[in-house]
């Protein structure tokens, strides 16, 4: 038995997770307060699988995606609480120095707005070659000739040519691809991707999830993907896990979340959208707005909008499970069957 | 709905832009071509939806007929005198459209003071009852703003956009700056404002679901040129072109499940600065034939030449008319 092996066992991690999220709090120090971004929140990617954290803006998403990483700006960021048990070790617990050799080695990351994530007055082939030069013991020319192929199997035609220019040259969904070329040189056991196809046209934003579908496969790969999107999201991922101020608010497998959907919430957001129909009729509406922060400390966060809400939703709210492994946090489902 | 007459005619409308290097001696880099022989008509009281990915000339178009740009050629013709005056838009971004310093009672006269409309108590009063049409309070008039959500900002440039009783709104993509739980609120408000104040609408999109929802008629382009029109249950339910086909299927939707392989259509739009020749979405089409590379595709009929059903492509007029 390796070593490795006796620490996931020590950790209690089942072998086909990757990444488990255990009870993950960060906050913010603002000086308008403390504001809890994300708060006891827990979720697990398996080998091979497609998680997305759905969630409208400021509901915790992309910071539970930077504390997963240990991104958070801190200062005013502060994870306070938890575990991310990774490859038998707790991400939290590393020094910088060994966090920097996970990061862009074993978990790959990917953003909404490839040129941020690209260096302007490097090339292409360069930048990705950067990685494996940084994570592995290769040469120069053999790096480069690894980018190369890694730029032809993300579909950039002419990939020797391409690897050569620099970023300002491709277009918005050939730099997508060469930010996924880069995280994915390594050869990550998970990628993370945060908006990756938001910025993007739809018909490009089909090829980039049709292309991540096919590297998730063929790597094995999992993949923790982020999006306010939910057709985006049902159209990938095979878990479900649906934020609101910070808090779960439900996780399921893909299909329980969106043809038996268990949360006032996750209900409420599927009931709004257009579709055929509905056409040119009213539509089901979530009353109110989206807070900015949320100041009630106890309680539903969601229970201010939601439409069933009563007194109880004031106390503290346990998150409920049935035994097809869906997970929802509303008092009203004591009776989750 | 065909049959209403046209508030706006559009005609052969050109729009290019010349780009220069940087300098008062900048050399010439080439011309986008932003807007190529657009025809079209909107008429009162419909919903005429204008889809499309980005540097297909959408937004051009609502800034040429608003007059905010001047288009090279072409004929832009109001039904009324002056309707260019009767024109307001809504915009993407609530947080850039709304001047912070200003109340929210004065954002939302404004276009009153500038129509030199009434005392000051009479568009104050004009003020609360447009709060009130548009879901808010009174006395939120008085307020600035940042003391707003996102989608309570988009109500109140809803408000300052019918104020001034407009016959035509041009909304450019008032959902996709919005979350998700709100976009319902405000696609029902803009439908149930058409209704009470009997407007009409130019609504610019790139979200097909919204689209199919709220519109009457829609225009899609691409690269510049309009590639089909039609009724809407026409284009979604029986969309002609291949590009609209594409974009259709590509449009993310839940409950198809997860995505089955190799449906994407591939390649990226082509740069406006230099489109194809032929017909300007050959490269990608995968019913691409050897004329399509030389002809420049013309709007025709693809079903009956009554039902108003556009498509620029012979290769699927053809098709349409051996079934």
């Amino acid at each position: 038995m390796t070593q490795t092996t006796q620490q996931q066992e020590k950790l209690d991690v089942s072998s086909d997770t990757v990444l488990d999220v255990r009870n993950l709090s960060t906050q913010f120090r603002t000086q308008a307060g403390v504001i809890k971004a994300v708060d006891n929140v827990s979720f697990n990617v398996k080998e091979g699988e497609v998680l997305a954290i759905v969630g409208e803006s400021g509901c915790g998403k992309s910071v539970s995606a930077l504390s997963v990483m240990r991104l958070v700006p801190t200062p005013p960021g502060e994870i306070t609480d938890g575990q991310v048990l990774f490859g038998g070790q707790d991400l939290l617990q590393l020094s910088n120095d060994e966090m920097r050799q996970v990061r862009g080695g074993q978990i790959g990351m990917i953003f909404q707005e490839p040129m941020t994530a690209l260096n302007p007055v490097l090339t292409v082939g360069a930048q990705i070659a950067e990685a494996l030069l940084i994570h592995t013991e290769i040469s120069p020319a053999q790096a480069h000739q690894k980018a190369v192929e890694m730029l032809d199997r993300v579909g950039i035609p002419d990939a020797a040519a391409r690897a050569l220019d620099y970023p300002h040259n491709l277009s918005g969904g050939m730099r997508q691809r060469a930010v996924i070329a880069m995280a994915l040189m390594c050869e990550p056991e998970i990628l993370i991707a945060d908006e990756a196809t938001t910025a993007l046209d739809t018909t490009v934003q089909a090829q980039i999830l049709d292309l991540l579908i096919d590297l998730q496969t063929e790597f094995n790969m999992a993949i923790l993907f982020i999006s306010h999107n939910l057709g985006v999201v049902s159209e990938i991922a095979d878990d479900v896990l649906v934020m609101y101020g910070g808090r779960l608010m439900e996780f399921a497998p893909a299909s329980q979340i969106f043809n038996t959907p268990q949360h006032p919430y996750t209900k409420g957001l599927l009931s709004t959208l257009p579709r055929p129909e509905l056409r040119g009729q009213i539509l089901p509406v979530i009353e109110g707005s989206v807070p900015g922060r949320y100041d009630q400390l106890d309680g539903c966060r969601f229970a201010p909008r939601c439409a069933e809400a009563g007194d109880d939703c004031l106390g503290e709210i346990p998150v409920f499970e049935n035994t097809a492994g869906q997970r929802a946090a509303c008092i009203k489902l004591d009776h989750l069957t | 709905m065909s049959t209403a007459e046209p508030l706006l005619e559009i005609n052969n409308l050109v729009k290019h832009f010349k780009l220069r290097s940087p300098g008062l001696f900048g050399r010439s880099r080439g011309t986008v071509h932003a807007l190529n022989d657009i025809s079209l008509k909107i008429r009162k009281g419909e919903t005429l939806a204008v889809v499309g990915e980005s540097g297909c000339g959408k937004s051009t178009l609502a800034r040429v007929i608003t007059q905010l740009y001047q288009a090279d050629a072409g004929k832009i013709s109001y039904q009324k005198e002056h309707l260019n005056k009767k024109i307001q838009m809504i915009f993407q971004d609530p947080y850039a459209s709304l001047n912070p310093r200003l109340t929210i009672g004065d954002i939302i006269a404004e276009p009153l003071v500038i129509d030199k409309f009434g005392t000051r108590a009479e568009r104050q009063s004009k003020v609360s009852e447009m709060l009130e049409l548009v879901g808010l309070q009174q006395s939120d008039a008085a307020r600035y703003p940042h003391q707003f959500s996102g989608g309570q900002r988009q109500r109140i440039a809803i408000a300052r956009a019918i104020i001034a009783e407009p016959e035509l709104i041009i909304a450019d993509e008032p959902l996709s700056a919005l979350d998700v739980s709100i976009q319902s609120q405000i696609l029902n408000l803009l439908m149930k404002l058409k209704k009470e104040q009997e407007l009409t609408y130019l609504f610019i999109s790139h979200d097909l679901a919204s689209v199919a929802h709220i519109a009457d008629r829609v225009i899609v382009m691409y690269l510049g040129q309009i590639i089909e029109s039609g009724d809407s249950a026409q284009i979604f339910d029986n969309p002609g072109h291949p590009y609209t086909q594409a974009l259709i299927l590509a449009a993310p939707t839940v409950g198809k499940g997860k995505r089955q392989k190799g449906v994407s259509i591939q390649g990226e739009t082509a740069s406006p600065l230099s489109p194809p020749n032929g017909c300007c979405y050959h490269p990608r089409c995968p019913k691409m034939a050897d004329s399509c590379a030389f002809d420049a595709p013309k709007l025709e009929p693809i079903g009956p030449a009554d039902d108003f059903h556009l498509v620029a492509c012979p290769i699927e007029t053809k098709r349409h008319k051996q079934l």
